[in-house]
């Protein structure tokens, strides 16, 4: 991608102002406070627009602080190249909001175009405007802490790695740590896991329970209905003990009809033996009839006596064996008399009830353990998720890292050779692309470079950077007078090495000096 | 001769579903009063017996009250036969002795009805190999069997093994076990079938519920009786392209399943919104719209991949990652995803 030009229409102190970018270095020499940082912001607005104002902001953004004072329409065009087509960028912006931001591009051929997209920096660069920043914007930065970054930190803070892995890991951490705490807090872990498998084991527990009592129902079922049972075989016993009475008294009741019986058989006889004196015929007719009715009275008495005999001892067998059962369930309960019985029974009933009452709550208790294994079973599911989503973007970090890690060390190395690193000596990078050097045969930190071996290293870290983390064309690079820490032997060196880089990719060069123009 | 075919009342059973306690004391009451009126049709319809292939209690030491209920109907329809096979819910307690009620063991018992026999046996450890060898069924007869298990192609302690049973004569081997109906060939000669259970106790137990009518004659003949008050239906609702937990809830409220019965309502598809707390959300607006409902959520966030898939940064590399993985469920990958995203984006979690 290329600067072409650029034209202010408003922005900041610049006003119907045309810059022409002269290939590939463009030297800006102008005085503190000439607006040089307004250029640079004016770039940046034109490919990324400008964040909208918050009313609550304890500092002004960009829009508020480059906004016309004279008002007028705030913005101006961009010209780029890009993918060997040329566009032209318009912007402008309102005074407070994006959203009333407006923004055309154009192609070669002077037709709106949304080739761009919506975002023309990411479009272009394929990063966001933090990493733009952080790249593409070099200035005088020397300090310690920057050369102290690692490779985390410094992709970190291009939004690119870490710094937001960091955070979001933890964040991650936080909410695993309230499904199950990692450790344990007075011997248990705290957690909605542990809480809900808690739960599990008291309805474990609580059924287990309610199902004895649902086998002692079913025990005091058993006994009710065998206590009933005695109750009703007393009831049988006592009926089957009145039929045997009943069975013997109609011997006793039916006697007067045996005895007429009797008493017809015996005077026939008697008849028939004293008409035998006066008429033979009649007598024995009359004996016959006698003898008769008695062989029937003795026959109908001793198959009658016999039939009852047989239907008694029926009787008396099955009140025996009726009342050999009901004494042996009796005595199974230790119970003799029927006040006992009626006791027990009362109390089987009583306990009947009671069991009931527990036992009806057992299928809801078997409905909320289901429900409760359920809710388990997604918690710790919900728990291996983030497990999962932890391991997958430490394993993003590290591969981001290892990623830029080799390209970056020998991109350093050799912007370190081209500015001409033989006078710092034995600088070097570690696995982290912290910065070392060699001195004595031992390996020393940075801090003791001086001010300005740190500006050319961190200048070449930054270079390397820059080369690395856009995947396409290089963007171009604003440098905001880099080398002011550098003496006049090293300035030298690194406007040479200016002048070589700029075969690499487009320069825009700030400088308020005369003696660091290029 | 009809006969009915019926099994898995359940009586005394919890729903399995989450009701109040006066939805689940109504929903118990309904199951009986599907039995009743299950015998109250045999009765209208001229049924001569009504086949009871187990599993009518809930549980081993049923309530009194259920037991009551049960062997009380039993005994009013005097005119019809019962035959009580039990499964493996309804074991511990012994029926009470009833002239119309016939029942079974752990051997085969067989009772001749003259062109018909009606046969069964509970299966146990220690007949459950041996059962299929000493079943020995006239050829000139119309033979009924009655078993409760599950379908197997080994034959084990709750498994039936119908492979086993085919030549033995039998024209219809009524089944028990299984919630729903299904019907299927036995041998060239006839067939077994689930009449599954009266009523959908949960939403597991989907669709019509109801009992076999069975027809002997020249050929034995079978129909599928739909009969319960209520069925246990399943919706899905895909809510790719809704913009808001109250749209969604709008169309969930327009789904077409009948307010006496109980929904199933599985939320799915990409959300374009925040879901969190959905399936509660849903779940408490519409609870009273049907007799029960369950809600589920099952949607993925919708989540536009393609700009991180081409970016340089950390996003990217973690999608790409993600993404690369082999031989993952893509849900999980979804849900991967957007939780990564989110925090790296440092949204609330």
């Amino acid at each position: 991608m290329k600067l072409l030009e650029c034209t202010i229409e408003n922005y900041g102190k610049w006003h119907k102002t045309r810059f022409v970018f002269n290939g590939s270095l463009t030297c800006v020499c102008l005085q503190n406070g000439e607006g040089k940082s307004t250029l640079a912001s004016f770039l940046k607005a034109m490919l990324y627009g400008l964040e909208s104002e918050r009313d609550n902001a304890t500092e002004k953004g960009e829009r508020s602080l480059y906004y016309p004072f004279s008002g007028g329409a705030f913005g101006g065009t961009l010209t780029v190249e890009w993918r060997g087509e040329r566009y032209l960028i318009e912007r402008f912006f309102d005074k407070k909001s994006k959203k009333k931001d407006t923004l055309c591009v154009y192609d070669g051929a002077n037709r709106q175009t949304n080739a761009l997209g919506e975002c023309v920096g990411e479009t272009l660069f394929g990063l966001p405007v933090e990493a733009f920043e952080r790249t593409a914007f070099i200035g005088a930065e020397h300090t310690d802490i920057s050369l102290r970054y690692g490779i985390g930190e410094r992709l970190g803070r291009l939004n690119l790695s870490s710094g937001t892995v960091e955070e979001a890991v933890a964040a991650l951490k936080a909410k695993r740590q309230e499904l199950r705490s990692d450790r344990r807090l007075l011997g248990k872990y705290t957690g909605k896991i542990p809480q809900t498998e808690e739960k599990l084991v008291a309805l474990q527990q609580e059924i287990f329970a309610i199902e004895q009592d649902e086998k002692r129902l079913g025990e005091a079922y058993r006994t009710e209905a065998e206590l009933c049972a005695v109750e009703r075989g007393q009831s049988e016993i006592v009926r089957t003990q009145a039929r045997l009475q009943e069975r013997n008294a109609p011997i006793k009741r039916g006697g007067r009809w045996r005895s007429l019986v009797w008493a017809v058989a015996f005077t026939l006889l008697l008849i028939g033996a004293a008409s035998c004196f006066f008429e033979v015929v009649l007598g024995v007719g009359l004996l016959a009839a006698g003898a008769l009715t008695l062989l029937a009275a003795l026959f109908f008495a001793i198959g009658k006596r016999e039939g009852n005999a047989q239907r008694s001892a029926e009787l008396a067998r099955e009140l025996d064996e009726k009342t050999a059962e009901n004494a042996g369930v009796l005595s199974r309960y230790g119970v003799s008399t029927w006040e006992e019985v009626r006791s027990l029974l009362s109390d089987m009933r009583r306990l009947v009830s009671e069991l009931e009452s527990r036992v009806v709550s057992l299928p809801q208790k078997r409905q909320e353990l289901s429900e409760t294994e359920a809710e388990l079973f997604r918690l710790k599911e919900e728990a291996e998720i983030i497990d999962a989503t932890i391991a997958a973007l430490l394993e993003a970090a590290r591969r981001l890292n290892g990623k830029y890690l080799q390209p970056m060390t020998e991109s350093f190395l050799r912007y370190l050779s081209l500015l001409g690193a033989d006078f710092i000596g034995g600088v070097a990078l570690d696995g982290d692309l912290k910065v070392y050097f060699e001195s004595g045969g031992a390996r020393r930190s940075s801090e003791h470079l001086s001010d300005g071996q740190k500006s050319v290293v961190e200048l070449c870290m930054r270079l390397a950077l820059l080369e690395n983390t856009y995947g396409g064309e290089l963007p171009f690079c604003i440098l905001d007078d880099p080398f002011l820490y550098l003496d006049e032997r090293n300035l030298a060196f690194a406007k040479n090495a200016l002048l070589v880089l700029k075969d690499k990719l487009q320069i825009v060069y700030f400088c308020c000096h005369e003696s660091r123009k290029l | 001769m009809k006969i009915i075919h019926c099994a898995d009342l359940h009586l005394g059973s919890s729903m399995q579903t989450r009701l109040s306690s006066e939805k689940a004391a109504l929903r118990r009451e309904e199951i009986c009063r599907a039995f009743e009126d299950t015998v109250a049709f045999a009765r209208r319809e001229g049924v001569q017996a009504v086949l009871l292939c187990g599993d009518i209690f809930d549980s081993d030491c049923p309530l009194l009250r259920d037991r009551q209920f049960f062997f009380g109907v039993i005994e009013q329809a005097k005119e019809i036969l019962f035959f009580y096979l039990k499964g493996n819910h309804d074991r511990a307690l012994p029926p009470p002795a009833l002239p119309n009620l016939k029942t079974f063991s752990a051997e085969w018992t067989t009772y001749d009805l003259g062109e018909i026999t009606v046969s069964g046996i509970e299966l146990c450890a220690q007949n459950a190999l041996s059962l299929y060898s000493s079943l020995t069924l006239p050829s000139n007869k119309r033979n009924i069997v009655m078993m409760h298990g599950q379908v197997a192609e080994v034959a084990g302690e709750n498994t039936i093994a119908p492979r086993f049973l085919a030549g033995k004569n039998i024209d219809y081997l009524a089944l028990g076990h299984i919630h729903f109906y299904d019907e299927k060939p036995l041998d060239g000669r006839g067939r077994y079938a689930y009449s599954g259970c009266l009523e959908g106790r949960g939403f597991d137990e989907l669709g019509d519920k109801g009992f076999v009518l069975i027809e002997t004659g020249a050929e034995i003949k079978t129909v599928f009786v739909p009969r319960s008050y209520r069925a246990a239906r399943l919706v899905k609702l895909d809510i790719s392209g809704l913009k808001s937990v109250a749209e969604t809830i709008d169309r969930a409220a327009r789904i077409g399943v009948a307010q006496k019965d109980m929904l199933r309502l599985v939320l799915c598809g990409e959300a374009a919104f925040d879901t969190e707390g959905l399936e509660n959300i849903v779940y408490e607006t519409l609870k009273e719209n049907w007799f029960a409902l369950s809600v589920k959520d099952e949607t993925c966030p919708a989540l536009d991949l393609a700009k991180y898939r081409v970016q340089v940064g950390v996003e990217g590399e973690f999608v790409r990652l993600v993404e690369s993985v082999p031989n993952a469920d893509e849900s999980r990958k979804k849900r991967i995803l957007a939780l990564g995203l989110k925090a790296l984006s440092g949204e609330k979690l």
